[in-house]
């Protein structure tokens, strides 16, 4: 049966909610980051914000907002960012390829997708004492599937005196 | 080192010199992080002495990778660090078309004769016969490769005649 509209705009291309619940969310890099768990929408202005995604049994869900969606599609919502949330758990190799330890946590620009500092577990072959650096972005020479630094193992603990 | 004598003319100092040997069996890793292997052979150029390339040793029943110096983009006593992702690692990954569907997964990647540029990948999935995305239909290549949405890659399933 035909429904009736009482939109006053044209709603045709219009999709639903239930359009989105369940995608597969892929990242710029062709990560799949999980599946889209739920809508946000601002309850005053009434526009769409973002969605919650549920990245997986025991992982904590991510939240991304509208800025960061590319598109949404048939089969997944695309992300125009690569979230940097998923380099926890990389192993972080200096200048030289040093392995340095792998990533623990990060901290971020607020509630941006922009790394501040990255927090890095060393090795237990590396330190006896020492159980945890802290490197700040600009060191950041690439990020894929590890992390590559721009500086030296010696460089990073110069720079931690100064 | 003990003392050394050293008989040099225009070459660089010592100091700023590599021991070949130390290298053997130091990681080699792609621009990315990705650990590629291990060097297992160094080549030197028979007529100016120069290094030419180190061969990967990789995991168990992979095939060894020869990679030439200008792929090279930091060399040291720990790793091989080089500027790019190597293009044959694609083999394997998933292929995602711009609606978000994965349509299969890379059997072969075609290069640009024995370089790292990539020419396109040959594609295929269960019930599919391999098909062919150029490297212009690729929007972006990571974890899995996804397709630029005006490209139309469309399966060819084993009962579809072949024209």
């Amino acid at each position: 049966m035909h429904k009736r509209n009482i939109s006053g705009i044209e709603l045709s291309n219009a999709i639903s909610s239930e359009d989105i619940l369940g995608k597969d969310v892929i990242d710029l890099n062709g990560t799949f980051i999980g599946v889209v768990e739920r809508v946000m929408i601002d309850p005053k202005k009434l526009i769409f914000m973002g969605i919650s995604v549920d990245k997986g049994f025991l992982k904590r869900g991510l939240t991304i907002g509208r800025n960061y969606i590319d598109r949404i599609s048939t089969h997944a919502v695309f992300l125009k960012i690569k979230v940097t949330y998923e380099i926890k758990g990389k192993i972080v190799f200096d200048k030289d390829g040093t392995n340095l330890g792998t990533v623990s946590s990060i901290d971020l620009h607020g509630v941006r997708n922009e790394i501040k500092f990255i927090h890095v577990r060393i090795s237990r072959f590396h330190s006896l004492f020492k159980r945890e650096l802290v490197i700040p972005s600009e060191y950041i020479e690439s990020i894929g599937e590890n992390v590559i630094l721009n500086v030296k193992k010696e460089q990073l603990t110069k720079i931690k005196e100064e | 080192m003990g003392e050394v004598e050293t008989v040099i003319k225009n070459e660089a100092p010592l100091e700023k010199s590599v021991n070949l040997r130390k290298l053997i069996g130091k990681k080699v890793i792609s621009k990315g992080g990705q650990i590629i292997g291990k060097i297992s052979k160094i080549m030197v150029n028979q007529k100016n002495s120069q290094l030419e390339g180190v061969f990967i040793k990789r995991q168990f029943l992979s095939k060894p990778i020869y990679i030439g110096r200008s792929y090279f983009s930091n060399l040291s006593y720990e790793a091989v660090i080089l500027n790019i992702e190597l293009t044959i690692l694609l083999k394997g990954k998933k292929v995602v078309d711009s609606n978000g569907k994965i349509i299969g997964k890379v059997v072969e990647v075609l290069r640009k004769d024995s370089t790292n540029d990539l020419k396109g990948v040959v594609v295929k999935s269960l019930f599919s016969r391999r098909f062919i995305v150029p490297r212009s239909g690729i929007k972006s290549i990571g974890n899995s490769i996804i397709l630029k949405s005006r490209h139309n890659a469309q399966k060819k399933y084993f009962w579809n005649r072949v024209k």
